[in-house]
């Protein structure tokens, strides 16, 4: 064969090391190098100022708050949008009649963009002319403040759950699809009910596929900015800001190149523990079939 | 065969990479049209077809801003008139600094575009330390049919070392203020503090928001108009005077007393537009860009100065020249001064009627007919303005005064002081 050769490995992969390494490696080099500096206003003039930023970093309330919430979204999406989503392909996968329509109706969030929907969503909860508010002043009630300290990360959780559970949705029912049918016939012939079914043979023969769901869900959430940002700019009070939107702050309305640099490299280093221990606590025998 | 799958592997490799490298190289040819289009100037005769000129234009007349229609037109209208040439309309609102973020950008990263209508002063200074801009002097010198329209004041104005931007539509900040509602609910327009207090209280009692502010996007002109309400144009002008935090204060306590709508904390500035527009606020403190957007006719503006104990010369703002024509300088060689002749067009004295009628402050020479009375209203106010000056955030870092701006809700709902907040900018200030 042509590819026992290695010299054409390599010549093929040339061309995505390539691109890999200009939009990808070089940038985050790059940012490593600037979260020392003081890079700010744009301004080619910047200075190394060793630690200072990491300094800043430590001591700054809102990383603390931005954290938090990080926090709560990784388990919302973990627990909610998974669990959900696993749920919701058993449900669909042991039905016989209108499965295509459910896979539909499921995965349609997806396909709109994050910032549609923030914006949906933002003008729905909207205090004056919001849609829930016109619906309780029609019914003769007090218009209700929805967007407060209190509520702005559940109210900011809902949509980005809601977008992206059929995606997970269609991944499970991919996998329970490839399950072989035997298995199944011959634990109904040991009497088996369905919630047994899900949980002794459906779960442990995706296990693979599920954690594997779970590094991405991890992933993704580390980098949901867009439906935030719309909806509440990270606001009220910094109360639903996360790290993703006061990197974005820092770096483009404060316009601290420097310092945004340090908080993108908090969020790789977070990333990719949470991923590290995640990986660990899902690890299992995979089984073969 | 192994040698013919060889070649075949080799083809694929090398039409991958040429495509690639083509696909790299795909912006360079932008400005080529431009030399083509010059090389073929001298065959006058043959009557070929030239290329399209094709500019990219920035700035924030977008979405619910006052010009966009005026600006839209603009460009639809130079188009028209010149069938050569193409203009990519690129611009961003103002709203949550959305502009500023983008064109700052755009110039680090080279991507500037041909034509900006941006911010000067500090704000514009990434811009002009990009050493991207064309300097105006030859232009104004040469061409001075155009440049005799243009206010000399407003050119000082604005000049950064040398001019960089071409000054167009001034500015100045006030209370605007719903007469109708004033009149219909038998409230005093407020002169002092006290009576601004008793306004608030009436118009609550209607179910009627005071004053529309958007903590969220834009306080900046509630916290520049109490500045220079409480620390005169002295106390306003020197950073972090001792002034400021008393000022801050006074805004705090309208925030006590339910001056602002209930989602202060979160509305969006165009929100608090419709507000006074739709009659559901009573005032609201903003610039001539929002005058357009307001009931012109039953709408009037009056300073704010108003603070008790204030050293403000009652009829001072804050007005003056903020924002300006840019012209990067190498595009504009590229397509053969096509930039300079769109920003001509853009401020001859025909064109800027249609924008100063809209609203605004004119840098231009120009007669604007049927403006509204609030439009009047306005230019009485400057007039009658004995001391004017520009806003604080000019004069600062951007990190400081967003500090400040982004600050300023939790100073209003007690999580910090404002003495806190000032010293956190006063850090950032360098």
């Amino acid at each position: 064969m042509v590819f026992k050769d290695k010299k054409y490995m390599l010549l093929f992969l040339t061309p995505a090391i390539l691109l890999i390494t200009v939009f990808l490696y070089y940038p985050l080099y790059k940012t490593f190098v600037y979260s020392f500096t003081n890079f700010s206003n744009w301004s080619p003039k910047f200075s190394y100022i060793g630690l200072e930023n990491y300094k800043r970093l430590f001591e700054d309330p809102v990383i603390l708050v931005s954290l938090k919430n990080t926090g709560i979204l990784l388990l919302g999406t973990i627990i909610v949008e998974v669990g959900f989503a696993l749920v919701l392909a058993i449900l669909v996968d042991s039905i016989r009649k209108g499965f295509k329509f459910f896979r539909m109706v499921y995965f349609f969030p997806v396909v709109i963009s994050g910032t549609a929907i923030g914006l949906m969503f933002y003008l729905a909860v909207q205090y004056e002319y919001g849609l829930l508010n016109g619906l309780l002043t029609a019914m003769g009630k007090e218009k209700i403040e929805w967007i407060t300290e209190q509520s702005s990360m559940i109210l900011v959780l809902i949509p980005v759950l809601w977008q992206y559970v059929g995606f997970y949705f269609v991944i499970f029912l991919t996998a329970m699809a490839s399950i072989p049918q035997d298995i199944f016939e011959s634990a109904e012939l040991d009497g088996i009910t369905g919630f047994k079914k899900a949980i002794f043979i459906t779960v442990p023969m995706i296990w693979d596929v599920i954690a594997t769901v779970i590094g991405l869900v991890i992933a993704g959430s580390l980098k949901v900015f867009d439906v935030v940002f719309v909806m509440t700019g990270g606001g009220p009070l910094d109360s639903s800001q996360l790290l993703s939107t006061w990197l974005y702050q820092q770096s483009f309305v404060f316009n601290n190149q420097g310092y945004g640099s340090t908080i993108a490299v908090a969020i790789i280093v977070l990333g990719l523990l949470i991923y590290v221990l995640s990986s660990k606590l899902t690890q299992r025998e995979s089984v073969n079939y | 065969m192994k040698k013919f799958l060889k070649v075949i592997a080799l083809m694929l490799v090398v039409a991958f990479s040429v495509s690639m490298i083509a696909g790299c190289g795909a912006k360079a040819p932008a400005a080529e049209p431009a030399k083509e289009a010059a090389k073929e100037e001298p065959k006058k005769e043959e009557p070929k077809k030239a290329e399209k000129i094709k500019m990219r234009a920035s700035s924030f007349f977008t979405g619910g801003d006052t010009w966009t229609s005026v600006w839209q037109e603009g460009i639809k209208d130079y188009m028209a008139k010149n069938p050569n040439v193409e203009i990519v309309d690129d611009s961003t609102p103002a709203a949550g600094d959305a502009f500023k973020t983008k064109i700052n950008t755009d110039f680090a990263s080279g991507n500037e575009p041909d034509i900006v209508y941006g911010f000067t002063g500090a704000i514009g200074k990434p811009l002009v330390d990009s050493g991207k801009l064309m300097a105006w002097e030859d232009e104004l010198a040469k061409d001075t049919e155009w440049s005799k329209n243009i206010s000399k004041g407003a050119l000082e104005y604005i000049k950064a070392g040398k001019q960089y931007a071409i000054p167009y539509i001034g500015f100045y900040e006030g209370m605007f203020y719903n007469k109708d509602l004033f009149e219909k609910h038998n409230v005093k327009v407020p002169t002092n503090w006290d009576e601004l207090l008793a306004a608030v209280d009436a118009f609550n009692k209607v179910g009627i928001t005071p004053i529309a502010c958007s903590f969220a996007e834009e306080p900046h002109y509630i916290i520049e108009t109490f500045l220079l309400s409480m620390g005169g144009k002295e106390g306003h002008d020197k950073p972090f005077d001792e002034s400021w935090a008393p000022a801050l204060d006074k805004i705090k306590e309208l925030y006590a007393k339910k001056a602002f709508s209930k989602d202060a904390l979160t509305i969006k500035q165009i929100a608090c537009q419709q507000l006074m527009k739709d009659k559901k606020a009573a005032m609201f403190i903003s610039g001539s860009w929002s005058a357009a957007a307001l009931d012109g006719e039953k709408t009037s503006i009056m300073p704010v100065n108003l603070l008790p104990g204030g050293k403000a010369e009652p009829t001072s703002i804050i007005a003056g020249f903020s924002t300006g024509w840019y012209v990067t300088e190498a595009l504009n060689k590229k397509t053969n001064g096509e930039a300079v002749k769109f920003v001509k067009f853009m401020t001859s004295t025909d064109r800027a009627a249609k924008f100063f009628k809209v609203g605004g402050v004119p840098a231009i020479n120009t007669k604007v007919e049927g403006a509204s009375p609030l439009f009047n209203d306005g230019v009485a106010m400057l007039n009658g303005a004995k001391v004017a000056t520009g806003p604080v955030g000019d004069t600062m870092t951007q990190e400081s005064f967003t500090t400040i701006w982004k600050g300023l809700a939790h100073v209003v709902t007690g999580k910090k002081t404002s003495t806190q907040l000032l010293d956190e900018a006063k850090k950032l200030a360098k």
